[in-house]
């Protein structure tokens, strides 16, 4: 009985071989192509990428930071 | 059957039973390896997995170092290979981009096209993948590719010296030097794997046969404590303060003193560390741990600390010698705009940076207590800071002292220190008195755990009361030292000033100065300790015009960045 239920499962995956290989090209590929985003986003995520094109879109520093020290004036009437 | 032809039977018997034991010895032992492997080689396949190094984080998760997939180009010549004019041309033009170099390539290319006896030539290397397509779709014979990963950075130059680099061995074999890449070079590196299959005639492999995995070691990533955005902010200033003061060199350090994490550091001039084979290798040691300077006025402080922790002077007790210049021997101490301040207090000392009341304080902290309170600040020691090629210049032995020595080294003049030595000792000031271990690397982690670095306290060389009498003293020199004029309002800084004179040929320069600034903020809940160190600053040497107001800008950055309120 389990020699038999062993030639079915061998016969079953054994010419599942083509399958295999297709998977393995597939999963090679998409671990390739998730390296090169990743890469893609590092090189477009760096700050001196950022700054520079935020220059280019007119972005500029922000102006320095006042912080009031003392309590703000009140209208009295 | 006669007998002759019996014997002939038997002869013959004998003779091919010869020639096939022959045969099978031949196969079987002289040849049998070989004839092994290629009978493997026809039911076997050998597939390489790559193993990558590990990757480096800044704070926020990005990886400041990655890997990136390179390609080079060799001619193939067990295969059929030809290459027309045109293709010749479209090829250099891909591989080439300096028109001066082109003629050169294509006689190259050409030349290596024409020898027939290489089995294979490269024709360039480190190519990128776009580079790799457009070949491709040249559709040229006999050209291959093989890949390799290459260290890529996607902020360019940023830390270089702390990160370091990845060159060869002299095995060939990939080795990180200097920085980050040299000191966890054995966590980050990788091992390439393989797995052997069996496959059928066509090529495909055999699921249920015989399967033999090595498994690819990948190398472990490190996450830093490294600020990105404070970093590139501070290499942005520091660059401009070079320029704006023509100071030679430069370099900012900025720790986090409850965790002694380095939060950022810069130096100047550095190098880019993807094309370091063409940068001057002077340039390679990263000067925050592997330079020593004299720190000057920046290491009152310390000796400061030490005599209130000992008890030898109060806050407010009177120096009784600051009337005027002090002789030592052969030696006459001045202060350095020599101006005299009679009876001034310690307060008083530190923020007019007073030489003559640094002396005094020394004097009544003795030689002993003096050499054993610095070297409990780490001064002289390495501070086991996690990157490669720190050094340490120990404190030479207090009986070894000359009276001069204890003056001088009382004002920071005569005494060595590393950028990250000096930046650790202050940071225990800002820590309450606890002097802890700096560290780059925050975690290490692979595929299956995480390794987290916890802060390492070393000692506790001043207590808890002292630290905070002594970051009121720093607040004061801040507040009304020479510097007061660039701090910024609404904080308490506590910080000092140095100016450093630079020992040339055994003398020391009166022109060339080293400028510094130390300094934590804001002083009742330090977020930051930072040093800030100018090498010969020519538009003033004085630290209180160079490094304190580059010092401060920075603060007010991170103050913003930090979301830092005043107090």
């Amino acid at each position: 009985m389990f020699s038999v239920a062993k030639m079915v499962v061998v016969s079953l995956v054994a010419t599942n071989g083509i399958e295999i290989n297709q998977l393995e090209k597939q999963t090679n590929s998409i671990k390739q192509e998730n390296k090169s985003l990743s890469e893609e986003i590092s090189r477009l995520s760096s700050i001196r990428r950022v700054v520079d094109e935020a220059m280019k879109l007119g972005f500029t520093n922000n102006s320095p930071v006042v912080s009031l020290s003392q309590a703000a004036p009140l209208a009295l009437r | 059957m006669s007998s002759s032809r019996i014997k002939i039977l038997i002869i013959n018997f004998f003779l091919l039973s010869f020639i096939i034991s022959v045969k099978l010895f031949y196969w079987q032992i002289i040849s049998g390896e070989k004839l092994s492997a290629q009978a493997e080689s026809q039911y076997q396949s050998l597939r390489v997995i790559p193993g990558s190094r590990g990757l480096i984080h800044t704070s926020d998760n990005f990886p400041i170092i990655n890997n990136r997939e390179i390609y080079n180009l060799f001619i193939n010549q067990q295969r059929d290979y030809s290459l027309s004019g045109e293709n010749l041309d479209r090829l250099v033009a891909i591989l080439e981009p300096d028109e001066t170099l082109k003629e050169k390539m294509k006689i190259e290319i050409k030349n290596k096209f024409e020898n027939r006896d290489l089995a294979w030539s490269y024709l360039a290397k480190s190519i990128v993948k776009e580079q790799k397509q457009s070949i491709e779709n040249l559709k040229i014979k006999g050209l291959d590719f093989e890949s390799e990963e290459k260290r890529d950075y996607p902020e360019a130059s940023m830390s270089a010296h702390l990160l370091g680099f990845v060159g060869k061995n002299s095995i060939g074999s990939n080795q990180g030097y200097f920085g980050l890449e040299g000191y966890y070079d054995r966590e980050l590196r990788s091992r390439s794997g393989t797995i052997e299959m069996e496959k059928d005639a066509f090529g495909i492999s055999i699921p249920i046969g015989k399967t033999v995995e090595n498994q690819a070691i990948v190398g472990r990533d490190l996450y830093l404590y490294l600020d990105r955005g404070i970093q590139f902010m501070v290499e942005e200033k520091l660059k401009l303060a070079l320029t704006k003061y023509g100071a030679k060199a430069g370099l900012v350090v900025i720790i986090d003193p409850k965790t002694g994490g380095l939060i950022s550091s810069a130096s100047f001039p550095n190098y880019d560390p993807g094309n370091y084979s063409s940068t001057d290798r002077m340039l390679f040691p990263d000067p925050v741990v592997s330079q020593t300077f004299e720190p000057g006025s920046v290491f009152k402080v310390l000796v400061m600390a030490s005599a209130l922790n000992e008890g030898v002077i109060k806050v407010d007790e009177q120096c009784s010698q600051c009337f005027g210049p002090r002789v030592i021997g052969e030696y006459t101490v001045r202060t350095w705009d020599d101006k005299y301040h009679p009876n001034s207090t310690m307060t008083e000392i530190l923020q007019h940076s007073d030489n003559i009341g640094m002396v005094y304080v020394a004097e009544k902290l003795g030689r002993q207590k003096l050499y054993r309170d610095l070297n409990n600040f780490g001064i002289g020691q390495l501070t086991n800071v996690d990157l490669t090629g720190e050094i340490n210049i120990p404190l030479r032995s207090p009986e070894k002292w000359a009276d001069i020595d204890l003056a001088t080294i009382s004002f920071g003049q005569g005494v060595a220190v590393t950028p990250i030595e000096m930046v650790s000792a202050v940071g225990a000031i800002a820590n309450g008195g606890k002097l802890l271990e700096p560290h780059a690397v925050n975690k290490i982690t692979d595929s299956e755990k995480t390794m987290e670095i916890r802060p390492k306290i070393i000692r506790q060389p001043i207590t808890e009361t002292t630290a905070k009498v002594m970051t009121e003293l720093m607040v004061s020199a801040t507040q009304y030292g020479e510097a007061k004029w660039a701090a910024p309002k609404g904080y308490r800084i506590a910080g000092k000033t140095g100016t450093a004179q630079i020992p040339i040929a055994g003398h020391y320069d009166s022109q060339k100065t080293i400028a510094s600034f130390v300094g934590f903020a804001p002083a009742d809940n330090p977020k930051f300790v930072m040093l800030v160190s100018l090498t010969e600053p020519t538009s003033s040497p004085w630290g209180s015009e160079t490094a304190a107001p580059l010092w401060f800008d920075i603060a007010k950055e991170i103050f913003k960045i930090r979301g830092i309120l005043p107090s």
